[in-house]
């Protein structure tokens, strides 16, 4: 049913996302446990910094990625001495873009219910003779396991559909960096393009909903616990 | 009563000159162009001579402009990279009269300003592109990309070019992501590479592709199909033609 070019359109935009959250998980689990626990002024500038991708408009922040990892930028350059190729217009552009505007749906889900935790808990875990790190690992990381995958689940989904910021930083290359959204958006510019985007489309409500339906169990559940 | 309407005309006009929506004549209704991405130079040198009410443009890769006049965008005028999409709002039933064809121009293959790459066909430039390079072409359907297409089809290297080609949404991205040195080349039209700041690296055989061509028709739903058709004739007429030549059109 499906011809193998949309496959190949469907299989790159699943693991554009799949490694979007691989890369900002364990980061957005610290980023949301420090804005969960951190008391200090700075919070609300670094709080700030991490929305920033959710209401900035995702073009802008496209843009600001490749004023960061182009060719002849800073990061650009750190890339280009790691790996001795370029970020720009390649999958790797796509998982950077696909992380940045996933982030902070990430961060604020476990930020949320890490500051839902019983610091109690945590001091009984302390007082017993737990280390910082171990009370965090063995206490406060499972009690908030829900919101990490509930952030996790949403974070997935908002890559999946992961659009302005992508086609500035990584283009539109067959096969490398043409997800859902990009294929789709350049089938609709060609008249006559509709039909092979209609199935794209499908595609892309059937994950879209079930991610969210996936997402919304993780919360009941943490509801009634 | 009457006052307060009498303001709140004043402040619409005035809303309306500060949109741009003509300082000639208040309350005309501008005139909509919708041009190729290419001819973004011409038609804003060419509606700066333009007597009639203000052009107000929007420029993009044709066949994009194509499917929004089809969907019901309001345009009174389209001027195309390629037949084909003219063609295609002819059968949809929007184009008013004959196109015409007013303009044609050449491809080129261009490298950012400073580049060592040097080539002389489509053939050597694959060969000499280093590891990892990206060659940037307009999108599949927008003319500049289906017009390089055709070529590295023609010449048999399609298929090799395939995982180097960064499709953009039009030929002025081509050109912008080229100067940016974003990408290690890029295939637009001569005019495009004369006016930007980027190398040139070689003109391609206009024999592997089809004839390049610029077609203008006033659309069937304008709003002032006599102005518009005068636009055109007055972009196919002297003033047109300098601002096309000017530009490095090939003019019919």
């Amino acid at each position: 049913m499906l011809s193998e070019a949309i496959w190949e359109v469907v299989r790159l935009s699943l693991l554009v996302a799949l490694a979007a959250v691989a890369v900002s998980l364990v980061p957005g689990i610290l980023t949301g446990w420090l804005l969960a626990r951190w008391r200090h002024p700075l919070r609300a500038l670094v709080q700030g910094l991490v929305m920033l991708p959710l209401v900035l408009p995702p073009v802008v922040t496209g843009y600001l990625l490749l004023l960061v990892f182009g060719r002849s930028r800073p990061l650009g350059r750190v890339w280009h001495a790691l790996t001795g190729g370029h970020l720009a217009y390649t999958t790797a552009a796509c998982v950077v873009a696909a992380a940045v505007v996933g982030f902070p749906l990430l961060v604020e889900a476990i930020r949320l219910s890490v500051a839902a935790v019983d610091p109690r808990l945590e001091q009984v875990a302390r007082s017993l003779g737990r280390g910082r790190w171990d009370t965090f690992v063995r206490v406060t990381l499972p009690l908030s396991r829900p919101g990490v995958v509930a952030g996790a689940v949403l974070a997935f989904a908002r890559a999946l559909g992961e659009f302005g910021a992508t086609i500035v930083l990584a283009g539109n290359v067959a096969g490398e960096t043409r997800t859902i959204p990009v294929a789709v958006y350049t089938l609709l510019n060609v008249p006559g393009g509709e039909s092979a985007a209609a199935k794209l489309v499908a595609v892309s409500v059937v994950l879209a909903l079930a991610a969210l339906l996936l997402s919304f169990r993780w919360s009941v559940r943490r509801g009634e616990s | 009563m009457k006052g307060a309407r009498r303001g709140t005309v004043a402040l619409l006009c005035g809303l309306a000159l500060g949109a741009g929506c003509g300082p000639r004549e208040p309350g005309r209704p501008p005139l909509r162009v919708f041009a190729a991405s290419s001819l973004t130079d011409v038609v804003e040198a060419v509606a700066r001579q333009w007597d009639g009410p203000d052009v107000v443009a929007s420029y993009g890769g044709s066949s994009g402009l194509a499917r929004q006049i089809r969907d019901g965008a309001p345009a009174d005028v389209f001027l195309s990279a390629a037949p084909e999409w003219v063609e295609v709002l002819r059968g949809a039933g929007a184009i008013d009269g004959e196109a015409v064809v007013f303009a044609r121009n050449r491809l080129v293959a261009v490298a950012p300003k400073g580049s060592a790459l040097r080539a002389h066909d489509p053939a050597e430039l694959l060969a000499a592109l280093p590891d990892g390079a990206r060659v940037a072409i307009a999108d599949a359907g927008v003319p500049a990309g289906e017009y390089a297409r055709a070529a590295l089809w023609e010449l048999g290297l399609l298929d090799r070019y395939r995982p180097v080609l960064v499709a953009m949404r039009d030929v002025r991205a081509v050109v912008h992501a080229v100067e940016l040195g974003e990408t290690e080349a890029g295939f637009v039209y001569t005019t495009d590479a004369s006016a930007a700041s980027v190398l040139s690296l070689f003109t391609i055989d206009d024999r592997t592709h089809p004839p390049i061509e610029y077609l203008g028709a006033v659309l069937h739903g304008s709003a002032d199909t006599a102005e518009a058709r005068r636009f055109l004739d007055f972009l196919t007429d002297d003033a047109g033609r300098s601002a096309l030549a000017a530009a490095g059109f090939r003019l019919p």
